[in-house]
């Protein structure tokens, strides 16, 4: 991905938060730390990203990368594991194991809303793609054979993911959102 | 500024509000930026993929009694928050039916064992493949929707979904770092074993 993203991360000095207190609170460690989003480290993770996006101009980088993009959707898998990877790190790997999926949902949503404002037409399909390949790379890049999970992965019917959208509003320029059930 | 970019500057006003929030310090917009992904249909998708991806079909069974009745907290962060009391309601009140279904032998238990036998990923890829064709299965049976959209209709299902599937990739850590440590030691192991070759024929004194 982009080394644009990753100057716009790695611009930001000190990282936002990172293991510093917040609000003049001591940074919860260990057990004492909520594992939720409001752990702290996640939270700099989020505004972190959030900053390099909106701040430090990725956003405009994405949305030029997307409109050109001959496969938007590995595209955006790419973009958002490459900003959890550079938040964890920038974060000094203080994210929970636990919450790292969560995280990754965050940025690919951010992506995928960067994805929709640019006119990209995205399916919930496209997304759970997406997201299967965050989750495959992870896997991988830990060691482990990935066929087995993936072959998993692709016995779930498409349909599936359509039908997500019942109790969620259509996003903006995506009719097919609304196609589920 | 061209049309797409407008897009994007429209897109992320709200983010860059909530930034603005943080910036001046309050945690709280940090905490409304990150739970924003759980009020974005696209966020909630790719949530809810994440969920089904790492097991949700296995829980989805669980969903009718003790998980909707924990608590009249909804959205991400109430489900979040009573997901430990949700669990305990789930395990205390369907022992024999959804969850041992789930776990024996399948995603949960291969998860705990951290694939003893046959590796955590083979046990985890059975427990998701078992988990989403019966569970499919058996949603499309009873004739009430996707599989998913049942899942949604609850604040804890996907929460809690993610909670497995970090619990799933934390196991994995954990996994991959007990290896490296059994790695280790049979290295030093062998280094002792070589230098003990090596110096048993050696005479010590002439």
């Amino acid at each position: 991905m982009p080394g644009l993203l990753q100057q716009g991360m790695a611009a930001q000095q000190p990282p936002p938060q990172a293991a510093q207190p917040v609000q003049g609170k001591p940074m919860p460690q260990g057990e004492g730390a909520p594992m939720d989003e409001s752990h702290p480290a996640f939270e700099a993770a989020v505004q972190l990203a959030h900053t390099a996006l909106y701040e430090q101009g990725s956003a405009d980088e994405i949305h030029a990368i997307l409109i050109n993009a001959e496969d938007p959707v590995s595209q955006m898998a790419d973009i958002a594991y490459q900003m959890t990877e550079i938040a964890d790190e920038r974060t000094e790997g203080q994210v929970p194991d636990e919450l790292i999926i969560l995280l990754a949902a965050n940025m690919l949503n951010e992506v995928a809303d960067i994805a929709a404002a640019s006119g990209v037409d995205l399916r919930p399909v496209d997304l759970a793609n997406a997201m299967k390949s965050m989750i495959l790379r992870y896997v991988g890049e830990m060691g482990h054979d990935t066929r087995q999970l993936q072959a998993a992965m692709d016995a779930i019917p498409p349909e599936e993911f359509d039908r997500m959208t019942a109790g969620a509003e259509p996003a903006a320029q995506q009719p097919p959102m609304q196609g589920g059930m | 500024m061209s049309k797409a970019i407008k897009g994007v500057t429209r897109a992320v006003g709200k983010v860059v509000k909530g930034v603005g929030n943080v910036v001046e310090g309050a945690v709280k917009g940090v905490g409304k930026v990150a739970k924003k992904v759980w009020d974005n249909p696209l966020g909630k998708i790719a949530l809810g993929a994440a969920g089904m991806f790492m097991g949700v079909p296995a829980i989805q069974g669980m969903l009718g009694g003790g998980a909707a009745a924990a608590s009249g907290a909804s959205g991400l962060s109430g489900a979040m928050t009573n997901i430990s009391n949700a669990w305990g309601g789930l395990t205390s009140g369907i022992s024999g039916s959804g969850l041992s279904s789930a776990s024996s032998g399948g995603f949960l238990e291969q998860v705990a064992t951290e694939g003893a036998g046959k590796g955590l990923l083979s046990g985890a890829t059975q427990g998701v493949t078992q988990a989403a064709t019966q569970g499919a299965t058996q949603t499309v049976a009873q004739g009430s929707g996707g599989l998913l959209s049942r899942a949604m209709s609850s604040p804890y299902a996907l929460p809690m979904a993610m909670q497995v599937g970090g619990n799933m990739l934390s196991g994995m850590s954990q996994q991959r770092a007990a290896k490296e440590q059994r790695e280790y030691e049979e290295s030093l192991s062998d280094d002792e074993r070589t230098r003990y070759n090596i110096n048993v024929g050696t005479p010590l004194w002439g």
